[in-house]
């Protein structure tokens, strides 16, 4: 009987420490790294009425003359925590180009997990595809990280930059030319708005 | 105003000209009064059959209006258009002239008309950049006899034939070839500015004449300080193929076959020592790229490479510098370019101060030389006629460049996506065209024009 007791009490204690972790804790976790994969459905509990609300974010896709990126407005799925809403982006930028757009993104490349740190800077972690698949060249190279990066510190002022790791781990480059050692900040001169690069 | 449209008649007797009178598609139409005139040939109305004789010598050709047949001595010859007739002018095909059983060939292609026994070769002419200079490549067909001779800055190529059947030279490079045309059976070739002298090969083939153009030692053979070694990067390699073409070009095979000329051409005209990242199809990491020209101290580091676009318009070539603006790592303090002095121990006792680098950063102090050379770069590929893209100096994040202690650039030597540069990227002359002006920019460097 004793022992039963004890059990409760003790189950009655995770329950009350499980309300505060989520009520008073998490929040604060959240600005710290977070990873916001593995568990992508269950970012949201009521997943109902916020799977139906969306964002528009602005998304990069190869502009016609094929040296520069051209910013698209497109929906997103809107996502209760800023690493959420994060992961939500870039599974829009990975994902096939509308209509009249080309991808910068090579074939096969999905999000495996994104992180943010409380420094600003946001960790995407893809599917080697992104290297595998890549066809090569320091344009088309540049295009593909910089449809990342500006996708999330263009859409999100939490995010002011950026590192792609391969299958979880840190790279050198997708295909031989841009150095991805480093969080890379927001690359606006590749936008062709903006492209009056140096 | 352009004149009438003619074909030139070659006989034994001299050069004529024949009128077009119409031109379609398919054939040449002229007047039947006008080859009379040019052959001495008697016309007569045939009012019986509704056409006309031609007594030619002693063969009679009957042409009738409407049809595409005539008869000439008793034989039926096709024209490659039919007999036709205005008011009293009769017109016919250029090709009824070989229905007149006189040795005559028409060249459609050329508007040549040769009759025997008279001979005209078809040639056509190359001019081709070597590193010594250049070579003169003259096709002749059929193959005659020729005798080469030089007149200051003339040479002229005489054929064993009556006149020459020319296909007009274009882009040759003007320094090496400056005019070239045909005088009666001879080819006279203006040399350019940048030729000293000539060597006739001895080819033992009368289709062919080749002619060396050796050209002037460039005045880079002064020493200035500066330049004395250079490291050339052929991008990719191995089971790192880079770009490719539509035609299966690889971007690892052009980089290495590129690096191979520049490096050919660096030490020939300029004595300088050069270093290759790699010299066959194997895999080099990035950094072991730049160590190479670090620990070589190398005074330039060119890596070669070739781009891709996810769109076919793209094309041209660039030279990019690096840019680390977008590296959110490196604070303002870790920036700065005076670099920490350190004493180490040297054998035999004692220590000796060295700047130590961080690797990381050892091309940052090199940006504005480097910008500079890309610069160079630039110009020459566009004096050599090569297209550039629309930023045809950039910079970026660039991986190989970031631990280059020495101005660094990666040259993209045209994008394999677009139709038109991956055909170029296949042309030896080509390859060449890019090696020289690389090359160029590299003398540039050392005589301070570029560069630092």
């Amino acid at each position: 009987m004793n022992i039963m007791w004890r059990w409760l009490f003790a189950g009655l204690l995770a329950a009350a420490l499980g309300v505060w972790l989520v009520t008073l804790v998490l929040p604060g976790w959240l600005a710290d790294p977070q990873p916001a994969s593995g568990v992508p459905t269950a970012v949201s509990g009521d997943a109902t009425p916020l799977e139906a609300r969306r964002i528009t974010a602005s998304l990069f896709y190869v502009s016609p003359g094929g040296d520069a990126l051209v910013a698209v407005d497109r929906e997103v799925v809107y996502a209760p925590s800023p690493a959420a809403q994060a992961r939500r982006i870039v599974d829009a930028q990975l994902a096939a180009a509308p209509a009249g757009q080309i991808s910068a993104i090579p074939e096969g490349a999905e999000v495996r997990a994104v992180f943010l740190t409380s420094r600003g800077e946001a960790f995407v972690d893809i599917s080697q595809a992104i290297a595998v698949n890549h066809p090569g060249g320091s344009v088309h190279e540049a295009l593909t990280v910089y449809a990342i990066v500006n996708a999330l510190t263009v859409n999100l002022p939490d995010v002011t930059a950026v590192q792609i790791l391969i299958d979880g781990r840190e790279v050198d480059t997708l295909a031989g030319h841009i150095d991805l050692r480093h969080p890379l900040s927001r690359g606006l001169r590749w936008i062709a708005q903006y492209a009056d690069r140096p | 105003m352009q004149g009438p449209v003619s074909y030139r008649v070659i006989t034994t007797d001299g050069v004529q000209a024949l009128i077009v009178h119409a031109s379609s598609g398919s054939t040449d139409i002229v007047t039947l009064d006008a080859v009379a005139r040019l052959f001495g040939l008697l016309v007569r109305d045939d009012t019986r059959a509704g056409g006309v004789v031609v007594v030619s010598g002693n063969d009679r050709v009957i042409l009738t209006a409407g049809q595409s047949t005539v008869s000439s001595g008793g034989r039926l010859v096709s024209l490659s258009g039919p007999v036709t007739r205005a008011g009293t002018t009769w017109l016919v095909p250029v090709d009824f002239l070989r229905a007149l059983n006189r040795g005559i060939e028409v060249r459609r292609g050329s508007r040549v008309v040769v009759v025997a026994p008279a001979t005209a070769p078809r040639v056509t002419a190359r001019v081709e950049r070597t590193s010594s200079g250049g070579r003169l490549v003259v096709t002749l067909d059929p193959g005659v006899a020729t005798r080469v001779t030089r007149e200051g800055p003339r040479v002229t190529i005489r054929a064993q034939a009556t006149a020459l059947d020319l296909e007009p030279l274009a882009g040759a490079p003007g320094d090496l070839v400056a005019g070239l045309r045909t005088d009666g059976p001879s080819l006279v070739v203006d040399l350019g500015s940048a030729v000293t002298n000539i060597r006739t090969e001895d080819t033992r083939d009368p289709t062919r004449v080749v002619i060396e153009l050796v050209g002037t030692p460039a005045p880079v053979f002064d020493r200035p300080p500066g330049i004395q070694t250079v490291v050339i990067d052929p991008g990719h390699g191995g089971d790192e193929p880079g770009a490719r073409s539509a035609d299966g070009l690889l971007e690892k095979h052009l980089t290495l076959a590129v690096a191979q000329r520049v490096k050919a051409l660096l030490e020939a005209r300029l004595g300088l020592r050069v270093v290759l990242t790699r010299d066959e199809d194997t895999s080099v990491p990035s950094d072991r790229r730049a160590a190479l020209a670090n620990n070589n101290k190398a005074d330039l580091f060119i890596s070669l490479h070739a781009n891709g676009s996810p769109s076919a318009a793209l094309r041209g070539a660039q030279a990019l510098g690096l840019d680390v603006s977008d590296y959110a790592g490196l604070d303002a303090g870790v920036r700065r370019q005076d670099a920490p002095a350190l004493a180490l121990p040297i054998a035999g006792g004692g220590t000796r101060v060295i700047d130590a680098v961080p690797w990381a950063l050892a091309q940052l102090p090199m940006a504005a030389a480097s910008s500079a050379f890309a610069t160079t770069v630039v110009r020459r590929l566009s004096e050599a006629g090569v297209v550039m893209q629309t930023r045809a100096v950039d910079v970026a994040p660039l991986r190989v460049l970031v631990g280059a202690a020495m101005p660094a650039i990666l040259i993209e030597l045209g994008v394999l996506t677009n139709p038109e540069d991956a055909r170029a990227l296949t042309d030896p002359a080509h390859i060449e065209r890019l090696a020289d002006a690389i090359a160029i920019a590299v003398a540039d460097v050392r005589l301070g024009a570029g560069g630092q």
